[in-house]
């Protein structure tokens, strides 16, 4: 078992066109970037240890808690897993304004403190001017803030952020990549992130696992540029493969 | 002025007169309706007590229908759009057999299914419910006909919202039934606005499975639709049938137009091109 907000995933999901097993573990408040092209796997990843993807066998530890054992058949539910997940488009509410997407996972409190709390991360995140607008008037950027905050409004035990800056041109990359970090450490939990820019991937994470045609070619930890570092406190991958059926 | 800017006018120009003959067809015998009673005429026709019977009737049995539609139809079609599984065409076409079928076919298999005779006959006359010749048996009668329009347009309503917001609302804590409740039933609204508008619709004239089914008796399942050719069968009732005809026919339309308007129905508002 894992130490309390820590992530501990040992894996293998089967889908029709590839097969993923991964093995990796990250220590509490740390953060892995995920890198490699379209296909590789990296989003299966993150749907999976939040929950959305059902793999065939394995074991997830989140935060102390067994999230999914194939042998014990525990498989907790997306909805009490306590994943802050982002996904690449955002996927905000259009029927809702800015200030009900914020409050949305915010189950069992009052009212009144929903909104409060709400206003409170729209401001801490540069965009507290913005609570009443629905998502399609919102640009790229904002979006991005907003599904930020939305995610930090449930008190997440882990951050899933799946190509937080694809979204964005070149000059709002720039703008996002501060809020994001000042979004991870509000939360101070752990954080995986996928990315297909290793340059994006050094300034938000700490450690980097590159996937290449389903396999880790690589793995740095970011602190001193030594490759396959495994110090205690970091990252430590054992073992991310994908084999192609065909 | 180039080639192609004509062919567009061209275009434009033969659509805008397809839409003037759709209209004339389609309007014209509302029209006709409309224009052969005249206001006394009408109100001596609502004076009748079997013509309001018959228009209170319509109106309880389709309400009771399209809630049963609702509550029942709602979840059904969520359930279709989201899973995948061996035997959903089946179930899909099932669900549509209805559009294509006669009404007075519809009377006669709601018959053998569930008249006294019929398939579960024994089972609903031990449970002490009566179908035939009932009023209960004119709402199952509309419930049969109307609900595939309902379902078509839930399903697909339901099938085109993007699953990531299904997912997103699963990861931020909500269940399966809250995110039903809060995101898919919120988002797919305006179709269900319309699907609820056709199945009414559909509802309100449905006349030959309700005749099979449930027969024509004042007052208990004698809906406007039997009513106006009960009157159209007597020698004297035309005007009686031409002014009920012109009731239905505001009802309906002011049916379609609130619930159309208060879903949201975006066919409503164009394109503004």
């Amino acid at each position: 078992m894992t130490e309390p907000s820590g992530l501990r995933i040992s894996v293998h999901v089967s889908r029709r066109d590839f097969e993923l097993e991964v093995d990796l573990e990250l220590q509490p408040g740390g953060r892995l970037a995920l890198v490699g092209p379209s296909g590789a796997g990296k989003t299966t990843i993150l749907r999976t240890v939040a929950g959305l993807v059902r793999p065939e066998s394995g074991v997830i530890d989140l935060a102390g808690q067994t999230v999914f054992d194939s042998e014990r058949r525990i498989d907790v539910p997306p909805e009490d897993r306590r994943c802050g997940y982002v996904p690449q488009d955002y996927s905000l509410f259009p029927n809702m304004s800015v200030l009900d997407n914020v409050g949305f996972g915010m189950r069992k409190v009052k009212a009144a403190e929903r909104r409060r709390r709400s206003v409170d991360l729209l401001g801490q995140l540069g965009i507290g001017g913005l609570s009443a607008v629905r998502p399609s008037d919102l640009s790229g950027g904002e979006r991005q803030r907003v599904a930020l905050a939305r995610a930090l409004a449930t008190e997440p035990a882990l951050f899933l952020l799946d190509e937080p800056l694809s979204a964005l041109d070149s000059a709002s990359r720039e703008q996002a990549i501060p809020v994001i970090e000042h979004a991870l450490a509000i939360s101070r939990v752990p954080a995986l992130i996928v990315t297909h820019s290793r340059q994006e991937a050094e300034r938000l994470a700490d450690s980097t696992v590159i996937i290449d045609r389903g396999k880790v070619s690589e793995t740095r930890d970011h602190d001193d540029g030594r490759r396959w570092n495994r110090k205690p406190g970091s990252v430590s991958i054992h073992r991310v493969v994908r084999k192609l059926r065909d | 002025m180039s080639l192609r800017a004509n062919r567009h006018r061209w275009f434009g120009a033969v659509a805008f007169l397809a839409l003037v003959v759709t209209m004339l067809f389609l309007v014209a015998p509302i029209f006709a309706i409309l224009t052969n009673t005249s206001p006394r005429t009408l109100i001596d026709s609502l004076g009748e007590p079997a013509n309001r019977e018959a228009l209170l009737l319509s109106l309880k049995t389709t309400t009771l229908a399209i809630i049963i539609i609702v509550a029942i139809g709602t979840p059904a079609a969520y359930f279709l759009a989201m899973r995948s599984f061996r035997g959903r065409s089946a179930i899909l076409t099932a669900i549509e057999l209805p559009l294509v079928m006669p009404p007075t076919v519809a009377g006669i298999a709601l018959l053998a299914a569930f008249g006294p005779a019929g398939l579960f006959g024994p089972v609903i006359e031990g449970l002490g419910v009566e179908l035939v010749f009932q009023t209960a048996g004119v709402v199952m009668a509309l419930v049969f006909v109307a609900s595939p329009f309902y379902l078509r347009q839930a399903i697909a309503a339901f099938a085109a919202i993007d699953p990531g917001l299904i997912d997103t609302s699963r990861t931020l804590g909500s269940g399966p039934l809250r995110t039903f409740l809060r995101v898919a039933i919120p988002m797919a609204k305006p179709s269900l606005a319309s699907g609820v508008a056709l199945a009414w619709g559909r509802a309100l004239g449905e006349f030959g499975a309700t005749l099979l089914f449930a027969g024509s008796l004042v007052a208990v399942t004698q809906t406007a639709p039997l009513a106006i050719f009960a009157r159209f069968s007597d020698p004297n009732g035309f005007n009686q049938a031409i002014a009920l005809s012109v009731v239905l026919i505001i009802v309906s339309a002011a049916l379609l137009m609130a619930v159309k308007l208060s879903g949201g129905d975006r066919a409503l508002e164009g394109r503004g091109l």
